[in-house]
């Protein structure tokens, strides 16, 4: 479920990365396509009273279940939009479940040079790109709740 | 309804399948070791503090509050649930039961390690039910925090404790392989459809 189109810099020879474009809230963000584990539809989801940070649900994927982290709370926007979607991510510690905003992501080829380090205050944001009028900041999702207490990890 | 052991219910089915007691707190479908399990009482006759059940008291506590969800209101469904766990005794407020559950061994998941806060030590693990899953609840924390009682915060008008009611001769049930006693005050627990 990715759309594909390359991105306006993109030439064969340049060194250049894929990276999933999906939208939380309205917002467009990017990740290493490395790290994404599949889109789909959202599923049925159970909360878990939890004290982790943006961590307060499983979401049932065939026979797994698999923690959901909440993006949206964490960005402080809302998802848009009524049938929103399930960007799986890959982490160290498994997989993840996030939800995303209906629109369907798209997969974009850019040149490693387009992309700006990060001036973002977000630990999770580690560089930026153009595309069109917008600045879209690459996340590692991999890095997605890390802030919030590493020394609680087992 | 209350269903009291009978005798000690053993967790284990078979080697490799485990019998959990589903019970629902908000939305959250919980799952009990059935053999730690030793009554569910109508949540109607109690009031909080300390329950006593054939000389032994089971102090309440408020698990729904410990774990952040909201209180368990009083209804038809609410039960209270009486564990045991090493020694330790402790009841608590449950929103309804949902029934028994045989569950094989290889579906118990330990929680994501994405979880990191003390849910790790509420919950043992959760596995596959119904549509979503359940979680497995801790039991050893739960008697031990069962220690030092505070009134169960329970919604509700003003009924009189109605400690235990040893005099009341309980009937047996065999529900599958587990044999519970019924109290004579039992009449519409979700038990009794299993």
């Amino acid at each position: 479920m990715l759309r594909t189109h390359r991105g306006p810099q993109s030439k064969p020879t340049a060194k250049t990365g894929s990276y999933v474009l999906f939208s939380v809230g309205g917002r467009r963000l990017a990740v290493h396509v490395g790290e994404v584990g599949g889109v789909g539809p959202w599923p049925r989801t159970m909360r878990v009273p939890s004290q982790t940070p943006h961590v307060y649900a499983v979401a049932r994927q065939d026979k797994q279940l698999i923690p959901v982290f909440d993006l949206a709370e964490r960005l402080g926007v809302q998802i848009q939009g009524s049938a929103p979607l399930c960007l799986i991510i890959r982490q160290p510690d498994g997989l993840m479940a996030i939800c995303v905003d209906e629109d369907v992501p798209s997969l974009t080829t850019i040149e490693l040079s387009a992309i700006r380090p990060s001036q973002s205050s977000d630990c999770a944001v580690v560089g930026s790109f153009h595309q069109g009028d917008e600045e879209v900041p690459i996340y590692a999702l991999d890095k997605l709740g890390l802030e919030t207490g590493s020394e609680q990890r087992r | 309804m209350s269903l009291h052991g009978h005798k000690t219910v053993a967790a284990t089915v078979s080697g490799s399948v485990s019998r959990f007691l589903i019970v629902r707190l908000a939305t959250v479908d919980m799952a009990l070791p059935s053999g730690l399990v030793r009554s569910i009482l109508p949540l109607g006759d109690v009031d909080g503090g300390e329950v006593t059940l054939v000389d032994e008291s089971y102090p309440v506590t408020d698990l729904a509050g410990r774990l952040g969800l909201p209180h368990v209101m009083k209804s038809t469904q609410a039960r209270l649930i009486l564990c045991s766990m090493g020694g330790r005794r402790g009841a608590f407020p449950v929103d309804s039961v949902a029934g028994l559950v045989d569950v094989q061994r290889s579906q118990v998941v330990p929680l994501a390690r994405q979880f990191r806060g003390q849910e790790r030590q509420w919950f043992q693990g959760l596995f596959p039910f119904e549509e979503t899953g359940a979680l497995v609840v801790n039991v050893d924390w739960v008697v031990k925090g069962a220690d030092r009682p505070s009134p169960a915060r329970v919604e509700q008008s003003a009924a009189a404790v109605a400690p235990s009611r040893p005099q009341d001769k309980p009937r047996v049930i065999d529900v599958g392989g587990i044999q519970l006693e019924e109290a004579t005050d039992a009449e519409n627990a979700p038990w009794a459809a299993i």
